[in-house]
């Protein structure tokens, strides 16, 4: 226990030392008040109980004790008790009731006939009053007691010390022990009052140290609070709409208001619910739910986006893409955002096509010349025939004129002889021989065009909305129809196409998609083989693997460098010069395939060799997992 | 409020406070007053009466203690008389019953106090008889008459009324039963007899 005093309090700090000191006081006082009463309601029981009554003879009255202890102890009692009802913080109170106190042990002593063991009231007091931890009232006390012991120890001794005649050193003893349960107290009331300094001194301190982390949680809180807001507003005022899933019971923890108007998502089922699986196109839901369970199963912290169609209140169909990371520390919760891709589906669709009708014009000059050579032959095979059938018309006009003659009964010879050298002239051995020949070439040229046309209009075909389930093996063949002057003149083609199923797809961009490859290849082979006159192969192949259908397209030219193979895909990215492609094709193969179609589109390569794509398409279409979804 | 109402006020607190002072002192000074107030003695006779009722033993001191058998203050005085229980003396504790009231009254907590101390007689003094013979007037009083039955010691044994401890009292009957002639101490008890007007 400190003895010292602290340093120099804070004002603060002396308020709540004084406040603390008060409480002690008022609690005293409150003490008092019972005791005091609990005292007279004593004395009145010990007069009672040890003298009632005074007699004379046979005449009884009320004892004097009774009156004293009634009379007297409210008497006593009145002033204090005044006090500490009105003024229980004053200093004058306390030593009020200090005299008091001192008095009734002086009463209680004389009621009980000065008995030893009452005079043990006068110590235990001192105790009561050192409560009110004023050192001064102490002393106050000791007056008291001191005062009574003098008076009484001149006057009549014996009461006081038991003895007749004591001596002077009696009263000094008594003092002594008094002083000395006096001394014992004020040191420990000085002792409680260093602590009580210290205490306060602390708690000041404390309060201090609250106020300021109070006031630094207050502006943690407004900026917070700021934050927060202005995030909200920055959150809840795009077209993006952010929101929290709960992969175990696929329902929404957050979904941000906007929703209702950039979805036409009913938000009061939603959020919490499972309501927004009504909104999800039930086309989709197979391939959403399966979207989802891929980001439960697997450890990767975000997916690159994934495209799938909503349904608002109102039936109208939006396109949506949605890109989600999961959270740290919950793996079963991911957050995520949506967007509506509607108009830039559109947009997508129109450049596809208007890249598909590019493609086309780019490969009209090639299909112009490829339809002109068939065209050429059955020009030069139609007026083959034509200057046939006109060196036939004069020998049949010659035979004509025989058959006439000899049915007359004219000359026939000279006829006959014109006939045979008409014959000469027709040359009608050669003529039996090559006019087949030439009307064959003539069918084989048309159906060549019509197969070119055919195959251009399935090409340039506006796709269909929804999938179809498309021939792939036919679809190859059409295609590299198309592209024959791209790689005719570098390259031979090879296929060696298996069974497969029917692909469920939109065939129109598969097409493209192979297109791409195809053209991309027949100009790494040229690259290669340069003005060498060499021509290098390019293989397409297909075969089924498991439930995704995979065409592979084989080229013999340079490879890709291994210093941009991260990057063949990305979009605008070319190697060649100017004029001689976007940069696009690759982009749009993988958008094709992967994003549109949920497939796969890798390659192998190596350079000096060749490349290898291998374009992988699910063969029951986009999300084919078989899979209930609750609505 | 203002300064001069503050002042009435402490100026009546002050003047409440010496009052209650005031009424205190005279308190303590009336306790004084009354546990000092000694009660009504007058000379007991100095041969012990032949008349009483109370039969000496032959040769034996005589010590008899008049009490109230109601007084509280007269316990105190038999507490001092238990102290000195002088032995080869004929004790003798005298309880007053006033003729007004029926037999039994005196067998008090104090008549079985007197009873159980040794070697000392209790008998009942119906009317006060004995009493007025001795000339004794208090409760509490002591008489003390020596073996020839001159009396010796005439007076109270307590310091004041209800109080034990050391007093001159008790100092002067120890003096007496040692054979010396102490002069008379004040009694403090109740008065035995009943006050002329009640009669």
């Amino acid at each position: 226990m400190s003895q010292t005093l602290p340093p120099l309090l804070s004002g603060r700090a002396r308020e709540i030392f004084e406040r603390d000191v008060q409480g002690l006081r008022r609690g005293a006082g409150k003490a008092f008040l019972v005791v005091l009463l609990l005292q007279w309601v004593a004395a009145m029981l010990i007069a009672w109980l040890v003298a009632p009554y005074t007699w004379r003879g046979a005449q009884s009255s009320v004892h004097q004790h009774v009156i004293l202890a009634v009379v007297g102890g409210a008497a006593l009692n009145s002033i204090p008790i005044g006090l500490l009802v009105t003024r229980p913080d004053a200093r004058f109170t306390r030593h009020a009731v200090a005299v008091a106190q001192m008095m009734w042990a002086a009463l209680l002593i004389h009621l009980t006939g000065g008995r030893i063991e009452t005079h043990f009231h006068i110590f235990v007091s001192l105790v009561m009053v050192a409560l009110f931890r004023d050192p001064w009232v102490l002393v106050t006390s000791t007056v008291v007691v001191a005062a009574d012991h003098l008076l009484r120890g001149v006057l009549v001794p014996q009461s006081v010390y038991g003895v007749v005649g004591p001596s002077a050193l009696r009263f000094l003893e008594h003092a002594a022990w008094v002083s000395c349960e006096c001394g014992v107290l004020a040191l420990g009331l000085r002792s409680s009052r260093v602590s009580m300094l210290e205490n306060a001194d602390r708690e000041a301190r404390l309060e201090q140290m609250n106020h300021e982390i109070e006031a630094q949680v207050q502006e943690r809180t407004r900026q917070l609070e700021a934050g927060h807001e202005r995030f909200r507003a920055l959150v809840e005022n795009t077209n993006a709409v952010p929101w929290e899933m709960d992969l175990r019971t696929r329902t929404f923890s957050y979904i941000a208001p906007q929703a209702g108007r950039v979805l036409g998502v009913d938000l009061a089922q939603t959020n919490g619910g499972r309501g927004i699986w009504r909104h999800i196109h039930r086309d989709d839901r197979v391939a959403f739910l399966a979207t989802l369970e891929t980001a439960a199963s697997r450890r990767d912290q975000a997916s690159d986006g994934f495209d799938y169609r909503m349904v608002d209140g109102a039936g109208n169909v939006r396109h949506v893409r949605s890109m989600f990371s999961r959270v740290t520390g919950d793996e079963w919760l991911l957050r995520g955002l949506t967007i509506d891709v509607s108009r830039q589906k559109v947009m997508e669709l129109e450049l596809r096509q208007a890249q598909k009708l590019e493609s086309v014009g780019r490969l009209a000059a090639g299909v112009a010349h490829e339809i002109n050579t068939p065209v050429q032959f059955v020009s030069d095979s139609v007026r083959y025939v034509k200057e046939a059938v006109a060196d036939l018309s004069e020998l049949l006009e010659a035979y004509r004129a025989l058959t006439t003659a000899a049915l007359d009964g004219a000359e026939a010879k000279a006829l006959a002889g014109r006939a045979r050298a008409a014959e000469d002239d027709a040359d009608v051995e050669y003529f039996l021989e090559n006019v087949p020949v030439a009307l064959e070439r003539s069918l084989e040229g048309l159906g060549r065009v019509a197969s070119i046309v055919r195959s251009m209009k399935e090409f340039a075909h506006p796709d269909e909305r929804e999938m179809t389930c498309v021939d792939l093996n036919h679809a190859i063949q059409s295609t590299l129809i198309v592209a024959t002057n791209e790689y005719k003149y570098v390259a031979d083609v090879e296929t060696d196409l298996g069974e497969i199923p029917k692909v469920t797809c939109h065939g129109g961009d598969v097409n493209q998609a192979i297109l791409n490859v195809v053209v991309n290849a027949a100009h790494a082979i040229g690259d290669c083989v340069g003005a060498s006159g060499t021509k290098g192969r390019i293989t397409v192949r297909t075969r089924q693997q498991g439930d995704h259908v995979v065409v592979a397209i084989a080229d013999t030219g340079g490879g890709i460098p291994e210093a941009i193979r991260g990057r063949v895909f990305d979009p605008f990215f070319t190697t060649k010069e100017v004029g001689r492609g976007t940069g696009q094709g690759l982009a749009i193969v993988r958008s094709i395939v992967q994003e549109k179609h949920g497939g796969r589109v890798d390659f192998e390569t190596e350079t000096g060799k060749g490349t290898t794509f291998f374009l992988r398409l699910p063969i029951e279409g986009r999300g084919a997992k078989k899979v209930e979804v609750a609505a | 409020m203002t300064i001069s109402s503050i002042s009435a006020r402490r100026a009546l607190v002050g003047a409440a406070v010496a009052v209650w002072v005031a009424v205190l002192v005279a308190g303590v000074a009336s306790v004084r007053a009354y546990s000092f107030a000694a009660g009504e003695q007058s000379a007991a006779p100095a041969i012990w009466p032949i008349a009483s009722g109370i039969v000496r033993e032959s040769g034996s001191p005589t010590l008899l203690v008049f009490v109230h058998p109601r007084c509280p203050c007269s316990r105190a005085t038999l507490a001092e008389l238990r102290a000195l229980l002088p032995v080869a003396v004929q004790v003798e504790a005298v309880f007053l019953r006033p003729d007004e009231v029926g037999a039994g009254w005196e067998k008090t907590d104090t008549w079985a106090f007197a009873s159980s101390l040794p070697g000392v007689r209790v008998r009942t003094d119906v009317g006060g008889h004995e009493a007025r013979r001795f000339g004794v007037h208090t409760s509490g009083q002591v008489l003390f008459y020596d073996a020839g039955g001159a009396l010796r010691f005439a007076g109270g044994i307590t310091i004041s009324r209800g109080h034990e401890g050391d007093n001159p009292g008790r100092r002067a009957l120890a003096a007496a039963l040692e054979g010396h002639a102490p002069p008379s101490t004040p009694v403090y008890g109740c008065p035995l007899e009943t006050s002329r007007e009640a009669r």
